[in-house]
C-alpha cells in the first residue's frame, strides 16, 4: 500500500517538485543580479503608484487642501523644522565649545541617493527595498532619510544590489533619540505599526511637551546625531505608572515619496 | 519547458504589479493579493496546479527580500495553497462565480488564521508589540480586494483562457482535475 503511494506521488509530482526546489535555489543564489535586473521594471512602478497616492491625497482628508499646496507646505515644515534642529543643536553645541574651550570637528555625512523598488506598508510592518546594495558601500544600520535630512528607516537586510529598509514607524524598530525639550531626554523612538512612533520609558521629571521635535542622538552606530524624526503629539502621563510615554508624529510619510538618500559615510 | 518559461514570466510579472505598484497606492488599493487571486483563480477554475507553486514561491520571495507581514510568511502561503488546491477538489469543485470566490476566501482565510499564530508567536517570544487593530485592517481591507480581483477576474475569464492556451500553460484537452 504505501509503495503504491510512493509510486503514485512520485510519478505525480516528485519531477515538478525537483523543478520548484531547483526554482528557489536558483532565486536565492542570483537574487543580487535578480533585483537588479527587475530594478529597472520596478522603478517606475513605483514612481507612478505614489505618484497616484500623492494624486489623491484629497480624497482622504477631511478638508479640502491642493496638492500643490500640501506639498508646499511640507517641504517649508521639514525646512523650518530641520533649521531648527541645528540651530538647537549649534547653541548646544556653543555652550560646550565655550566651557570647554577645544575645537569640535564636525561629521561630514556622504549621501548616496536610492530609488524605491518594491514596499510593503500593511499591519505593523513598513519595509521597502531600494536599488543599492553592499557594492555602492552600504551597510546593515544605515539610516536612509528623505527631504532635509528627516530620518524615515533604517536597512535591515543586504544583498550585493540591493537593500531592504524598515521603516521608523515598522514595529520591529527602535532608534536611539534625543527629545529638543528643556532637559534633552535621551530615549528609544519605537514604531507602532501605521504612521505613528511611541517614546517609552520617559521619566515622569522629564517635561515632555506636545510640538518637541525628535532628533537622532547619535548613540547608535552609523546614525549621525540630529536627523529629524518626528514631532511629538500626544503625551501619555499616567501617575500611577513608573514612566510616562510621548506618540509621536512622522515628518515625513514614506508612501508619498519614491527617491530616498542613504548615509553611507558618517566621517 | 516553454510551458515552464511562460509561467515564471507572468509570475514576475504579477508579483512586480502586486509589490512594487499597487503596494504604492493608497488606501486599501495597497492590499490588494493579486498573486493569491491569480494563483486561486488558476487553480479553481482552470484546475492549474500552477497556481499552488505560485502561491508558495511569492511567500517564498517575501521572505527572502523581507517585506512581507509577519515572519516566514511561507508557511502561511504554503497552508493557503494546500486549502486553495483541497477545497478546489474536493468542496468548491462548481466552476461557478461562488466557487471561486468560496475557494479564494477559505484559502485566504487560512493564509490570515497562520499569520495570526505566526503573529502571537513572535509576540510571545520577543519585546515587539503587536498592533492586532493594523492587522484586522489590513485583513479586512486584502480580503475585500482579493473578491474584487476574482470578480474582475471571472468576468474576463474567456480571454484569460485563451492567453493561457497562447501561452501553453493550458492544454485544450485539460478542464478538470
Amino acid at each position: 500500500m504505501s509503495g503504491y503511494f510512493w509510486q503514485s506521488f512520485k510519478k505525480k509530482y516528485l519531477g515538478r517538485s525537483m523543478v520548484i526546489v531547483l526554482v528557489i535555489i536558483i532565486i536565492f543564489i542570483f537574487r543580487g543580479p535578480l533585483t537588479s535586473a527587475l530594478s529597472f521594471i520596478q522603478t517606475p512602478l513605483v514612481s507612478a503608484g505614489t505618484w497616484v497616492t500623492n494624486q489623491t491625497l484629497f480624497l482622504f482628508n477631511k478638508d479640502y487642501v491642493s496638492v500643490s499646496t500640501v506639498i508646499d507646505l511640507e517641504n517649508k515644515l521639514g525646512a523650518m523644522a530641520s533649521d531648527q534642529a541645528k540651530l538647537e543643536l549649534l547653541i548646544e553645541e556653543n555652550k560646550q565649545l565655550k566651557e570647554q574651550l577645544a575645537f569640535l570637528q564636525r561629521k561630514q555625512a556622504v549621501f548616496l541617493s536610492a530609488a524605491i523598488t518594491s514596499r510593503i506598508s500593511a499591519g505593523n510592518r513598513n519595509n521597502f527595498t531600494i536599488d543599492r546594495g553592499s557594492d555602492d558601500g552600504l551597510v546593515i544600520g544605515s539610516p536612509v532619510i528623505v527631504g532635509e535630512g528627516i530620518l524615515v528607516g533604517k536597512i535591515s537586510a543586504l544583498t550585493k544590489t540591493a537593500a531592504t529598509v524598515t521603516s521608523i514607524t515598522d514595529n520591529t524598530l527602535m532608534t536611539a533619540v534625543t527629545l529638543l525639550n528643556e532637559s534633552r531626554t535621551i530615549g528609544l523612538a519605537e514604531g507602532m505599526g501605521g504612521n505613528l512612533i511611541v517614546l517609552r520609558f520617559i521619566p515622569h521629571d522629564q517635561t515632555v511637551s506636545v510640538n518637541d521635535l525628535i532628533v537622532t542622538s547619535g548613540l547608535e552606530d552609523n546614525i549621525p546625531s540630529g536627523l529629524l524624526l518626528g514631532i511629538v503629539n500626544t503625551v501619555r502621563p499616567d501617575p500611577t505608572a513608573p514612566f510616562q510615554e510621548a506618540i509621536v508624529e512622522p515628518l515625513a510619510d514614506i508612501a508619498r515619496h519614491h527617491i530616498v538618500s542613504v548615509i553611507t559615510d558618517t566621517n | 519547458m516553454i510551458r515552464l518559461f511562460f509561467s515564471g514570466f507572468f509570475f514576475v510579472i504579477l508579483a512586480i504589479i502586486q509589490i512594487s505598484f499597487l503596494h504604492s497606492l493608497p488606501w486599501a488599493f495597497s492590499a490588494t493579493p493579486l498573486v493569491f487571486a491569480f494563483s486561486t483563480y488558476l487553480i479553481q477554475h482552470r484546475s492549474l496546479t500552477l497556481g499552488i507553486w505560485w502561491i508558495i514561491i511569492f511567500g517564498f520571495c517575501l521572505d527572502l527580500i523581507k517585506i512581507g507581514i509577519t515572519p516566514h510568511e511561507i508557511i502561511s502561503y504554503t497552508l493557503g495553497a494546500i486549502v486553495a488546491y483541497s477545497s478546489a477538489r474536493r468542496l468548491f469543485s462548481n466552476r461557478s462565480f461562488y466557487g471561486i470566490l468560496a475557494c479564494g476566501i477559505i484559502s485566504y482565510m487560512t493564509l490570515i488564521v497562520s499569520e495570526i499564530i505566526i503573529l502571537s508567536i513572535y509576540s510571545l517570544t520577543s519585546l515587539t508589540h503587536i498592533s492586532w487593530t493594523n492587522f484586522t485592517e489590513y485583513a479586512v481591507w486584502s480580503s475585500s480586494m482579493l473578491i474584487v480581483v476574482l470578480m474582475i477576474l471571472f468576468v474576463f475569464a474567456a480571454k484569460i483562457r485563451r492567453l493561457l492556451f497562447r501561452s501553453f500553460i493550458l492544454s485544450k484537452t485539460q478542464e478538470t482535475f
